[in-house]
Formats: C-alpha cells, structure tokens, sequence
C-alpha cells in the first residue's frame, strides 16, 4: 500500500488529458473501459453518455486507453471541494489499476461492518497493528472534513458579533433620536396630568411596535439577500449547495435580539425622559 | 465660525456624539477588517510565495502548480535545458512525496521534499549544519522526539500485511529547519534531491516539479512563454500567475469582505444621515435665526457636512485602532483552518487598507450629511421663523 | 455708500402671498414705505396682520411676491444670497420674540458669532464685545449659556448679538413678547439708547409704551399700512 496521501487521489492528470477519439485508439483490440463523468466534467469537456474517449494517466497520453462514457451522474458535493471545482471520472477499480500501472494499490479501503456501533473499537484495532495505514470511522472523516467549515463559522459568528454590535448602537442612537424629538409632547402630556407610568408603557410599546417592525423588514431584506447570494453563487461553483441559508434558530436570535435591544433603549430613554422636569422638556 | 458651530453643536448632545462616534467607530472598524481581507490573503500569499526564492514553478501539462502527484519524466535534463535560456540564473528540479519515517520505536509519515543545492532558501536552519543527511522541521522533530545527530530510516511503503517497511534507508538528521511553505502541523523533511530519487528508485532524473531562478532584472512572462513552447508537455507558472491561480479560489473572501463592507458603509450613512437629519430638524429655528444674522446658505450646508465629517474624522483613528485590534482574533480564526501554509495571514494590515477605510469613512459621512445638508440648504427663512415662533 | 438722507429701506407696492394647501394667504397687500436713517418706527396691529411678513421682508429673509424692497439702495430680489447674506450681517440686526440665542453656546459666544462670520480682527472683536457686554448690562454673565439667563436677560444678550457688527438698522419684532412689563420697560429704553446713537429702528410691538417711543407709529391692518 502506498504512504497516504493528504488528499483523495485527484483524477486531474487523467482528466485533462482525455482526447475525444474516433479515428485514434493504440490498441483497438483491449476491450474498452467503461466510465463514470460528473455532471461538471461532462459539461467542461462536452461529453454524453455513448461517447468515446482515450484516457491515459501519462500527459503524453502514453499507454493510453480507450473508454466509453456509460454514465453522466452527479456526485454528492462538499462544501470542501466547492471552489476548486474539480472535474471526477469513476472507472472500475480494475480498470484504472491497470491504467496507473499499479495493479492491486488503493488509496483506501472502505470496510461494512454487521455492526456499525463498534466502529470506534475496530479502528482502535485497526491501528494499534501499525501496518502503516490509519483507520477512521466515518464520523472520524466527517469531523474532519468539516474542519474548514467549523473555522469558518466560527468566522462568521465574530463578525456576526461584531456586526450585531454596530447595528446595537444604530438601534438604540435611533430610538433614543425619536424619543428625544417626542420630548416635547411628553412633557406636555406630563403638565396634564398623565401618570409617569403609562408614559414609560407608552414609550416602551413604541419602541417595542418600531423594533418589530424594523426587524420585520430586516429579516425580508436578509432573505432577499440570501437568495441574492444562492442565485450568484450556485451557477458560479456550478453546484446546488446553498451558501446561505436562514434557519429558524439565526431568525430567532435576530428577531429576539432586535427586539430587545429596542426595548432596551426605549426604556433608557423614558427613564431620561421621566428624570427631567417636564417644564424643561416643553422648554420656556 | 463654522467649524466652531459644527463641534459646538456635536458637544452639546454629547450622549447622542458618543453614541453616533461609537456606531460609526465600530462600522468603520469593520469596513477596515473587510479591506484588509479582501487583499490579505492574495498579499500573504504573494509574500510567502516570494519568500520561496525562485520566480517560476515548472510542472507536468495539465497537473496543479501546488499537487505534484505525477512525476515529470526526464526533469533533470528539462531543468538543464531550461537553465541555459540566458534569462534563467538556474533552473532545479525538485521531488516532493509523502515518505515514513522510522525510529527504533516510534513511525511518523512526513512529507519529504528532494531538493538540489540551490534551493537551500526554502528552508532557514535553526540548529545543526546540513550535510548529505536530512532537514527537519520542529514539527517532526516533537512527533519523534528527534534532533541533529540522531540516525532514522526512512520507507516509501510499509506492507499493510505484516507492518513492515519496505524500501528502507538510513539517514542521519543534520539539521532542524523551518519551512518557508509549510502547512501548519505538517511534518516536513529535506533531504538532498539525488537521496530522495535513490530512494523512490528512480533512475531517470524524474522529479514532482522544477523551480526556475530567473537572473536580475529579468521579467518572468518571456520565460514563462518559452518554456511552454520549447517543452509542450510542462505548464509553467510565475508568481503572478500563482496568486491569480490562487485568487480565484478566494472569490469567497473577496466577496464576502464586499457584501460586509457595502453594509458596514450603508450602516455609517444611515447612523450619521439618521443623526443628522434629526438634529438639523430639532435646530432649524436656529438655523433660521442663522441665517437672518447673516450667515450664507452655503456656509449653513457645509455646518452641517462638517459635523458629519468631525464625526468621521474621530471615529477614523477609534476605526482603525479597533479594526486592528480585532483583525488578530479574526485573523486566528482563520488561520486555525487545517492544510494552510503557516505564514499565510487572511487579515494583513497595509498602509493602503487604511487609506481606503479613511477615505471611505469621509465619503460616508459625506453620503450620510447629503440629506440634512439639503434641508438645511432648502430652508425658508421667514417661513421657518413663523413657524418656531407659533 | 449710503448718501445722508438716502432711505435705507424703500418698499414699493410690496405684496407677499403665501399658498398653502391651494389656499393662497395675502399677508402684505400692497405696502409702500421707507426707513430713514435714524429713524425710529413702531408698527402695531392685530395678530395676522403682516407686521412680522413685512419685517422680513425690510430685513432681506423674505422677498416680495410682487413689488419691490430696496434694502440700502439694492433691489432685494436681486441679489444672490450671497451679497444679501452679506447686508443682513454687516447693515441688519435681527431681535427676534423668541431671543433664538444658540442654547450651546455662552452668551459672549452668541454676541461673537457675527463678528466672526464677518471676520473681524481679534483685538477688535474682544474691544466690541467688552462694549457690547456692558452696554446691554451682561458683563457678568457673559460665560453662562442661555439656559441659565432671565428672559429679560436673553433678550439682551440677543440685543448685543444683533448689534455686534454695528448695523445700521435694528428689526425687532416683539422683543418684549416674553417678558414681563417692567423688563419690557427696560428693553424699551435700551431701544431708544441704541436709537439715539445712530440706528435706525423698526419695532413690531403691541405694547403701546413701547410703540410710544418711535418717532414714527405705523399701524398695519389686513396686510395693508395705516
Ligand atoms: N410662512 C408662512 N406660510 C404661510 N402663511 C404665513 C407664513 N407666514 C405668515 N403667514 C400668514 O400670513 C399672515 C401674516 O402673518 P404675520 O406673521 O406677518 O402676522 P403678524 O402680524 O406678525 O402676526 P402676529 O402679531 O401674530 O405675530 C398670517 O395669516 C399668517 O398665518
Ligand atoms: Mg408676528
């Protein structure tokens, strides 16, 4: 077994040294492979089910072989693989043993096990033979592959914090700006005779109706711009992967957050407001 | 007078200041970090790159200049070829491949690179000498609990039936070294280009890649150009090429620092055009009275853009302070994603990223004063007077 | 140059018509009348009449819809806002009802402000502030802001403010709308102190005793002089 490599074993070579032939083809008389495209490398090299090419493992297309495409299909993508966009071809294993000229050499071994709990155990066995491979499980793989995306959503929770921060301080520089314009009103309310309390009640159902409905028309313009975003880069990576999506749990935070940071100012401002003298507010 | 008005009237809603400088403090901090993103990694990378000490990288037609799986035929006599264009200084072709490393007690696998004389630059020596021995990187030296002097053997294969290795030599660690290009928590070694090719078996001067020294003053397209013509099989890359190579696999982050700065931008405008607004509104019997003392329209318009751009111009330092300081979490975050070289920085703080925050904070807060400063403007004084005066 | 004798302001066939809402309001229908130099007028008339439109109208904030205002020989509706920005800070006072002082700023900032936009020199703006100050009575007070002062003593910080770059004519309307009797008294007899050295002055007032201190007492009604 070779030493493994970092990364899957990338077709890249084969791929981009595929010749469409009709006329070619070194050795007519070995029985033809039979292979597997992606949708994506189907596409970049113009190719359909039924279609003859030569592939090879050397550029110079050196011992090259011929094989018929049998099946266009589209691979489960992952996020990882997203931007690099590369082109897969499936042989049967044989077949591209041969091609490499590595007869009986895998990059790995995938093994069913009748009961899929004790995965853990048998890796553990697995590798304590060090026969130079490591065994995984696949919730093993998957942590890991995940890796990048775990960064990056830490990533994006910072600067969600950072950004949540800012539009805190817009919220409340533009609640404490509305109840300072209606510091007037109040103060006359106040020589009336309205009681403090059903002041502040008041006050606070205005920022509690104005961070409502802010955020209402937030939450439309992050859906708008979600889509915006899926719609751009979806045919960009050439994928169906969505790049944003808005769970339930990122509305609640918002619409939760928004709302009490409303609140929140509306009751420092009617706290203001409620301090002063009322003569003050409706000025001399 | 104006500028005296201006920071007079700011003073005297001192909460509504700080809160408005706050808010704009930390949108601009955040445009800040955007703009040292959208730029950071390809700038890094660029660095690092040009760190390496060769200007082209040669690899097999149609393989990726950073995945040398397939190896290039006859490279030895390529790179000899290449080096006699009068541009090249030199031209060495390198191995690079996965390999074991083995202790009397312990095995690690490292990635072991086969380098000639030439490129003793990619790997700076921090103890030992080297020699005909190996090179290792602090990483394998912790993993095997290995230093200058000690003897390991190495194996390109081990034989998942028995667990033996196979294909084994011995050879001595002469030196502990850091590696310009490492992947962080990567276990690297070097070891003399002609001792890696013995050990793989290989016997026709094959190598992974060659890496070309261009001579001073010589510009890398024509070399580029020449190669891939003169050897049809080779795709040739400078470091330019490298980066832009890299830069599409970016397009997220570039993006990504675009979306955050549009809206850190419409944030700024909205806070300041919201601030301002409302205060020229709460002052336009003042602004009338203004005017009746004699004070021109225009003087009245640039009172109120002044006050905006005083708003920008103390939350600029505050942004860039702030942005600067949030840019190291930030930047570790990112960083701690596996398989990227250790030197390569997302956030990376340039003259020009500041400049660009700056500039933009001004003509946010020109965007943001447009509004009020029309009101302002368009104000009619008597009818303004009448109407404070009910 | 203003020629002895020459009216500083002439008003021909002036109307001013505010629409509102497709309602078309006259406010001034028709006035002709001059300000002398030195002179001393008092307007009086009902509420809504156009005393406060046809000061404004003298003091170049407002223009006439139809007619003419000439404000020291120029054609108001003339000038561009540039030149007539420049008369009403050189030659015009403004003393208005509500005082409308800077409430950020301290009274001797207010009093400062014009001779600032005007570009005073430093020395003299410090010399005609100490004058200002003292002659208005506000010398020590002058680092309070308005907020602190009596209204009596913010009309006179307003005072010195519209006389800080020596003008030739002082529009007052209802200086004494906001304060009580005896602090009008007062206001009153600042007028005719000012009045005396020179300024000319044109008071809107209902207050009969203040009225009485012109040398000339127009009374407006329904937009026209009587
Ligand atoms: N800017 C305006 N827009 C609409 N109508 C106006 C405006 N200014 C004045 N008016 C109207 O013009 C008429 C004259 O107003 P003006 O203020 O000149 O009266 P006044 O004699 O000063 O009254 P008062 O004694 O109450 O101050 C009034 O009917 C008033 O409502
Ligand atoms: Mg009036």
């Amino acid at each position: 077994m070779q030493v493994p490599r970092p990364r899957l074993i990338l077709l890249a070579v084969l791929v981009l040294s595929l010749v469409p032939t009709a006329t070619a083809g070194r050795s007519p008389d070995q029985p033809l492979f039979e292979i597997g495209l992606s949708r994506r490398t189907a596409e970049r090299l113009g190719l359909s089910v039924g279609d003859v090419i030569e592939v090879s493992a050397d550029p110079s297309m050196a011992q090259s072989r011929r094989a018929r495409v049998t099946m266009v299909w589209s691979p489960p993508e992952h996020p990882a693989d997203v931007a690099r966009g590369d082109l897969v071809i499936r042989f049967h294993l044989p077949d591209l043993q041969s091609l490499l000229q590595q007869p009986d050499t895998v990059d790995r071994i995938v093994v069913r096990l009748l009961d899929p709990t004790r995965a853990s155990w048998l890796r553990d066995d697995l590798n304590a033979l060090g026969r130079g491979y490591d065994a995984y499980t696949a919730a093993d793989l998957a942590r890991i592959t995940s890796r990048t995306f775990r960064v990056i959503t830490q990533f994006h929770r910072a600067i969600a914090l950072i950004t949540l921060l800012a539009s805190g301080i817009f919220l409340i520089t533009i609640m404490a700006l509305k109840f300072t314009e209606m510091r007037k009103e109040i103060g006359a309310l106040r020589i009336v005779g309205i009681a403090k309390e059903t002041i502040a009640f008041t006050v606070l159902g205005i920022a509690a109706g104005a961070a409502i409905a802010g955020t209402a028309v937030g939450l439309a313009l992050g859906a708008v711009l979600a889509w915006g975003i899926n719609a751009y880069y979806q045919p960009l990576f050439h994928t169906h992967l969505r790049f944003a999506v808005i769970t339930p749990q990122a509305l609640w935070i918002v619409a939760a957050l928004a709302v009490l940071l409303g609140l929140a100012a509306g009751a420092a401002v009617s706290v203001r407001l409620l301090r002063q003298h009322p003569l003050e507010q409706v000025g001399r | 007078m104006v500028s005296f008005l201006a920071w007079k009237n700011l003073r005297r809603s001192a909460s509504r200041t700080v809160l408005l400088i706050a808010g704009v403090s930390i949108a601009g901090a955040l445009l800040f970090n955007m703009s040292m993103l959208a730029e950071g990694l390809e700038t890094s990378f660029e660095a690092v790159l040009g760190r390496l000490g060769y200007e082209v990288r040669v690899v097999l037609r149609g393989t990726l200049p950073f995945e040398a799986e397939a190896l290039m035929p006859a490279a030895a006599q390529t790179a000899v070829s290449i080096a006699a264009h009068p541009s090249v200084a030199w031209a060495a072709p390198v191995l690079a491949t996965n390999i074991y490393v083995l202790t009397p007690h312990d095995r690690a696998t490292a990635f072991a690179l086969g380098l000639k004389p030439e490129l003793a630059g990619v790997v700076s020596i921090t103890h030992g000498i080297p020699g005909r021995g190996l090179i290792i990187n602090p990483e394998l030296a912790h993993a095997l609990q290995i230093g200058p002097g000690d003897v390991v053997r190495l194996a390109t294969s081990v034989n998942p039936q028995i667990g033996t290795a196979e294909r084994t030599s011995v050879a001595t660690v002469d030196a502990l070294g850091e590696y310009v290009f490492d992947l962080r928590s990567q276990r690297t070694l070097a070891l003399p280009f002609e001792e890696l090719a013995a050990l793989l078996e290989l016997r026709q001067g094959q190598a992974s890649f060659i890496v070309v020294k261009l001579k001073d003053g010589a510009g890398p397209d024509a070399v580029v150009q020449w190669i891939e013509t003169t050897f049809p099989a080779l795709d040739a890359f400078s470091i330019p090429d490298l980066v832009s190579r890299v830069r599409g696999q970016l397009t997220y982050f570039n993006h990504f620092a675009a979306i955050l700065s549009a809206v850190s931008v419409l944030v700024a405008v909205l806070l300041i055009g919201a601030v301002l607004t409302l205060a020229v509104g709460e002052r336009l019997g003042e602004a009338a009275a203004l005017r009746a003392l004699g004070l021109r329209r225009r003087r009245l318009v640039l009172l109120v853009f002044l006050e905006g751009a005083v708003v920008a111009v103390v939350s600029a330092p505050l942004a860039l302070l702030l942005g600067a300081a949030l840019s190291q979490p930030l930047d570790a975050i990112l960083r701690s994603s596996p398989g990227l070289p250790q030197d390569l920085h997302f956030f990376v703080l340039t003259p020009q990223a500041a400049i660009r925050t700056v500039i933009l904070l001004l003509l946010t807060a020109t965007i943001g004063g447009l509004y009020p400063a029309w009101v302002a403007g368009r104000l009619n004084i008597a009818t303004t007077l009448h109407q404070e005066i009910q | 140059m203003i020629l002895m004798n020459e009216p500083i302001v002439q008003i021909t066939e002036a109307t001013r018509t505010y629409h509102l809402d497709g309602t078309a309001i006259s406010a001034l229908r028709g006035v002709t009348m001059e300000v002398r130099q030195e002179e001393f007028i008092s307007i009086a008339g009902p509420s809504g009449s156009g005393k406060s439109t046809l000061l404004h109208l003298m003091g170049g904030v407002d223009l006439p819809t139809t007619g003419e205002v000439r404000l020291f020989g120029n054609v108001t509706h003339r000038l561009t806002d540039r030149t007539l920005s420049n008369l009403r800070l050189l030659r015009v006072g403004f003393i208005f009802q509500r005082f409308f002082l800077l409430p950020m700023l301290t009274v001797e900032e207010n009093v400062l402000l014009p001779m600032l936009e005007a570009g005073l020199q430093a020395q003299r703006r410090g010399e005609r502030l100490e004058d200002l100050l003292s002659y208005v009575g506000l010398a020590h007070r002058r680092r309070h802001l308005p907020g602190q002062l009596s209204g009596g003593e913010m009309q006179r910080a307003a005072i010195a403010r519209a006389l800080a770059n020596r003008p030739h004519l002082l529009l007052a309307d209802e200086p004494t709308g906001e304060v009580d009797q005896q602090t009008g008294q007062q206001i009153g007899r600042l007028l005719q102190r000012i009045n005396g050295e020179g300024v000319a002055i044109v008071l809107v007032t209902h207050n009969p005793e203040l009225a009485a201190l012109a040398s000339t007492r127009l009374t407006m009604r329904d937009g026209l002089l009587s």
